[in-house]
């Protein structure tokens, strides 16, 4: 089992672009939720 | 137990973490912050709900002003315009809107505010936001309402007191 496994390598093309990927979505999504916060309440005070 | 390789460990255990952090955020804004999506306030009957009467804020829409500085906002969404057409209050004033359509379903946004809101023909929308800035903020429909949906539009003065 160990033996087929080594036969791969790491895919880092996948990881690079997965890694791309995630901080795009941290960034784009942090800044409509701080966008949002600055905003102010919608609720009746 | 099932084998799991390391990367998509990894894989699995960040894309767990990042949902919850998420989550977790969003449960902040609206329980910490107060920021929260609208629910249906009332319903109404929209054949009549722009007859006047001492009962029907919607008969006659409009800023009313119930305290210094606290204000509510009756608007009447109908095809092709809100009405009234212009608020102006002061800076620094909350109002809450009430918004309800008499016709087909329309959009009511406050561009530059968190206010954002489906106005649903027989359900009343309501949302409460503080001025702060003292500008022109405008209000647009973005729910296709027909033809003229694209000239339905209205505008928020806050002024310095």
């Amino acid at each position: 089992m160990e033996d087929k496994e080594k036969k791969y390598k790491t895919p880092q093309g996948t990881v690079a672009i997965m890694v791309i990927f995630i901080i795009l979505i941290i960034a784009l999504w942090g800044s409509a939720y701080l966008t949002m916060l600055s905003r102010g309440v919608t609720v009746t005070p | 137990m099932i084998h799991v390789d390391r990367n998509e460990k990894i894989y699995i255990i960040f894309s767990v973490s990042l949902i919850t952090v998420f989550f977790i955020a969003l449960a902040v804004s609206s329980f910490v912050y107060g920021i929260q999506v609208p629910s249906p306030y009332q319903q109404v009957d929209p054949r009549t709900i722009a007859t006047p009467g001492p009962d029907n804020p919607f008969g006659e829409p409009g800023l009313r002003e119930l305290a210094p500085g606290k204000y509510e906002a009756y608007i009447m969404s109908q095809v092709w315009a809100f009405i009234p057409r212009e608020i102006t209050v002061p800076k620094g004033s909350t109002v809450t809107f009430y918004v309800t359509s008499k016709d087909v379903q329309h959009g009511f946004r406050i561009n530059e505010t968190n206010i954002n809101m489906q106005i649903v023909p027989g359900e009343v929308s309501k949302l409460t936001i503080t001025f702060d800035e003292a500008k022109e903020y405008d209000v647009i429909c973005h729910e296709y309402c027909g033809v003229g949906h694209h000239a339905m539009a209205g505008k928020i003065i806050v002024v310095e007191p």
